[in-house]
């Protein structure tokens, strides 16, 4: 059961992963600590 | 055909239009966007320079891929897409072919075709190109060659700016106000712990350390108020690299003529050494990043340089004029400070008389007064305007500089004690000599003058503190309601 539901919510999963690392990269990008860009 | 150049998505974004050869526009897009230093293109400014026409191809300063690898390098990410051209473009719905040119050529570019020499020596410094950060090019006719470069990590701009961040200020912009502390600090205090710690080679510029992310860790026993000792001796280390520059330029050129370009460029205080290397110095009165917007045209256009006079610097937004310079000098003697707002903006990081905050320069307390307006710090002196057949009356020049048009050598003052507002502490300015070609300003200065024995007014930029110069009609009403001080146009 577990198994199905986890295989249902793979989109889901793929979309948190990728969201997640769309947030970290904007936020690597405003902390940014190069002084030329 | 319309031409344009476009130097943005950097820092300090600028565009020039050239109508079929000549160049007919060219400003900064922070004066229309209203952000200092805006980074990007805004739509005042595409839609001024649409005025005359829809551009029929581009010519970008800067080489994105090689940029982006440089990134890479950095450890900046990949970021292809933010260096998309065509992308960023589109944002302003322009869509026409675009050429790249490579960063430094764009640079050496405007410098040499705008300096009126057919051979010159052409030195740029700044804190980056694409990878280069410090190169070396011949000039003859309308050919410029690439004699020697110095690349990323390696970077006398960088070092400047990592300098100005330790000490608190704003990198990338502030490098200014360091220059400007360093009179007030003992030279000698750190320049050794510098030398040991950041540079490798200093004739060849090489560093011990990538200061591309600055070096807040240095020396953490050093405080706020080590600042302008901390500032001094990063002039002067300047001023060291500065002069083997120009002594490595002058072994790899014959030439006797130098143009000077880049970011460092705007250095007034160490440019005083180029007489002592050359005969005669050229500096383009805009030889940062905004200034490539037209070298990149230029570097693909050579032929292109004899169809513009490129004898001042007033290329941006057309105010108009209403008042009279009689007007103008009245009101001046009667209440010492106005603002003068009208004809083409300057472009260029410095008022030249059409968006200047004028004052008379005698007495003690115009320093103060001015400043109630500006709110710069205090230490920071103000540049005077003078005559330019009188400049040698009242300043020494410094060697191969018999003017300084566009402000961009600082030079002594013979009698500081009656020009206090005008004069830093170790008796220097950033004299503008405003030569006999019958301008408006040229005018209002003559008649003053005649009024007054004095050849020389205080002259500063007007913005109000913390946004760009005055541009349009809208900015100069603005500024006279914040400020209470009547702009004329």
């Amino acid at each position: 059961m577990k198994k199905i539901i986890n295989f249902l919510l793979t989109p889901w999963h793929k979309w948190q992963a990728k969201r997640a690392f769309a947030k970290r990269l904007k936020e690597l990008r405003e902390r940014d600590p190069f002084i030329y860009k | 055909m319309i031409s344009w150049g476009i130097s943005a998505n950097s820092h300090d974004a600028a565009l020039a239009v050239f109508a079929d050869e000549k160049l007919v526009f060219a400003s900064h897009s922070e004066r229309y966007s209203g952000v200092k230093n805006d980074r990007d293109l805004c739509k005042g400014i595409v839609a001024d320079a649409k005025r005359f026409g829809n551009p029929g191809r581009i010519y970008w300063y800067e080489k994105p891929f090689k940029k982006t690898l440089r990134q890479l390098f950095a450890g900046q990410g990949w970021r292809r897409r933010d260096n998309d051209i065509e992308i960023y473009m589109a944002r302003y719905e322009i869509d026409a072919p675009i050429t790249y040119v490579d960063h430094h050529h764009s640079h050496a570019a405007v410098g040499y075709y705008t300096s009126g020499f057919d051979d010159a020596c052409v030195l740029v410094i700044d804190a980056i190109g694409e990878f280069e950060t410090m190169t070396i090019w011949q000039g003859k006719g309308t050919k410029l060659k690439k004699l020697w470069s110095r690349s990323y990590p390696h970077s006398v701009g960088l070092f400047y700016s990592a300098m100005t961040q330790r000490i608190g200020l704003k990198p990338n912009e502030d490098e200014y106000i360091t220059m400007g502390m360093a009179a007030y600090g003992a030279h000698r205090d750190y320049l050794h712990s510098m030398m040991n710690d950041f540079i490798k080679d200093s004739e060849e510029f090489k560093f011990k350390r990538n200061l591309h992310r600055g070096c807040q860790d240095w020396r953490p026993d050093l405080t706020i108020t080590d600042s302008f000792e901390i500032a001094a001796s990063t002039q002067l280390m300047y001023e060291i690299l500065f002069r083997n520059a120009l002594d490595k330029a002058k072994s790899l050129s014959n030439s006797k003529n130098l143009v000077l370009m880049g970011g460092c460029a705007l250095n007034c205080l160490a440019n005083r050494f180029t007489g002592s290397y050359f005969d005669k110095t050229w500096i383009y009165p805009n030889p940062g990043d905004a200034g490539s917007a037209i070298g990149a045209v230029l570097a693909e256009h050579p032929e292109w340089r004899d169809y513009t006079d490129w004898s001042n610097n007033f290329l941006g937004y057309d105010m108009g004029m209403r008042t009279s310079n009689k007007d103008i000098v009245t009101y001046l003697e009667e209440n010492k400070i106005c603002g003068v707002a009208r004809g083409k903006a300057e472009f260029g990081p410095r008022a030249l008389g059409n968006r200047s905050l004028l004052a008379d320069p005698r007495g003690n307390n115009i320093k103060d007064q001015v400043n109630a307006i500006k709110q710069r710090q205090e230490f920071r002196p103000f540049a005077p305007a003078i005559l330019e057949e009188l400049v040698h009356d009242y300043f020494d020049m410094p060697d191969g500089w018999d003017n300084s048009r566009y402000m961009q050598v600082v030079a002594s003052c013979r009698y500081p004690e009656l020009f206090p507002a005008i004069v830093h502490r170790d008796s220097t300015s950033r004299v503008q000599t405003v030569p006999n070609d019958g301008s408006p300003f040229r005018q209002l200065l003559e008649m003053w003058y005649a009024r007054t024995g004095c050849p020389m007014l205080l002259n500063t930029s007007l913005n109000i503190k913390g946004k760009p110069m005055v541009n349009n009609h809208a900015d100069a009403r603005n500024f006279e309601r914040h400020y209470g001080v009547k702009v004329f146009n």
